[in-house]
């Protein structure tokens, strides 16, 4: 219907990055980047009703997230759209080690490969912070649930850019001092946290990735 | 005391049948839906300064549609629109069918208005159009009003005739395919 209005030049030229899964755009993606209304997260990860499949970080399809009743554990469907509410303290085992808590809701989709062998698409969304908003690293005993330490990066005021630098600091402060990670309701003695980008672990993180 | 809400679970196949109801969460309004593969593509059109522009369709897509660009999105609702929220569409072919997602907002407190309008196809001129005070907060209040709006455009044929070139546009349709009249059914078939 709209032909003759249509652009002749051609679409890269009008829109860049008008498919974010084409592998020039995508690759921009690998961690978190910053761009609009959102912060966008995109991997290649083998996908299907088994579950989810890091090739890095093996299966990370166990998720937790922590309310007033306490745990709730749930893992992905393909073709499900999962949104984490904004304020809501949630882990991926394996897959990073400690407890993300954001002011906005986290958006997941699981998109299957079509050919066998292949890898789907697993995309994470969030919104852009900007203003008063904050991202919280934080960590609580696995057996008794108190919370042990916690570390709050101003993303909205500091820009989220900053988000892996503040990662990398709550992780070795926790890290750093066993006391941080003993219980001090029921004395459990916690393991070690660990980053998101599992190429930086040190073999101690490792293990701990290997644990929880 | 009710349960606080920890999360949504918004499958693409929307159960009892392929086509879903816009919803919110926190930050975001949301719309899903799933078709077979011979359905026409729910395709997206963007107007920029330059004219008209084509999303072609592909087994897997993601577009950004950024906020304050007009959109039209083929078979699926007829009439141009103006978020001032940036909106992702998302596609994929799965075994015979294609799914698609639409997910509107994230950055907080930055989806604040939404706009309906027609494109003229014959000189890309603006017309017809009504602003709305929505957001995250009022979002239904564009839901409401759309399908009344296509209707009164469709009732009217100086609504439909193009300022600019006095072409007249085609009728027009709402969001949900179940509302169609059989006039309305038919022009969603056409664009």
């Amino acid at each position: 219907m709209f032909t003759e209005i249509m652009i002749d030049e051609p679409l890269e030229k009008i829109v860049d990055d008008w498919d974010f899964f084409e592998d020039r755009v995508l690759k921009h993606y690998s961690t978190f980047k910053a761009t609009g209304d959102n912060v966008l997260g995109l991997r290649r990860r083998s996908i299907s009703s088994a579950g989810l499949n890091d090739p890095r970080k093996g299966n990370i399809s166990h998720h937790l997230e922590l309310g007033p009743d306490g745990l709730v554990e749930w893992s992905h469907s393909p073709l499900s759209v999962h949104v984490t509410t904004a304020g809501t303290p949630h882990t991926v085992s394996h897959n990073f080690g400690y407890w993300h808590i954001n002011d906005k809701d986290e958006l997941y989709m699981p998109i299957p490969e079509r050919v066998p062998g292949d890898m789907g698409y697993f995309v994470v969304v969030m919104g852009n912070p900007t203003g008063e908003e904050t991202d919280a690293f934080a960590w609580y005993c696995e057996k008794c649930l108190t919370l042990l330490h916690d570390f709050v990066y101003e993303s909205g005021r500091l820009g989220f850019n900053g988000f892996w630098k503040a990662e990398a600091k709550a992780v070795r402060s926790y890290n750093a001092d066993a006391a941080n990670r003993k219980c001090p309701e029921c004395g459990h003695q916690n393991p070690l946290g660990y980053c998101w980008n599992s190429a930086k672990d040190t073999p101690e993180e490792a293990a701990a990735r290997k644990l929880w | 005391m009710d349960t606080p809400i920890l999360h949504y679970d918004i499958p693409l196949k929307p159960e009892g049948g392929g086509f879903g109801r816009w919803q919110a969460t926190v930050d975001y309004v949301v719309w899903s839906g799933c078709f077979a593969e011979d359905d026409p593509p729910l395709t997206v059109w963007e107007l920029h300064d330059a004219g008209a522009l084509r999303i072609p369709e592909k087994d897997d897509l993601m577009h950004v549609i950024r906020g304050g660009t007009p959109n039209h999105i083929e078979h699926l609702f007829g009439y141009w629109r103006i978020c001032d929220a940036d909106m992702i569409y998302f596609r994929t072919r799965q075994q015979g069918e294609i799914y698609y997602l639409l997910v509107t907002g994230g950055r907080p407190g930055n989806y604040g208005r939404d706009a309906l309008l027609w494109v003229c196809p014959k000189c890309a001129c603006q017309f017809n159009r009504h602003d709305f005070d929505t957001g995250i907060a009022r979002w239904k209040r564009f839901w409401d009003v759309e399908l009344g709006l296509a209707r009164a455009f469709n009732d009217d044929e100086r609504l439909r005739t193009c300022p600019e070139c006095g072409h007249v546009h085609s009728p027009a349709y709402g969001f949900y395919p179940s509302e169609d009249s059989p006039a309305e059914s038919e022009a969603r078939s056409r664009w």
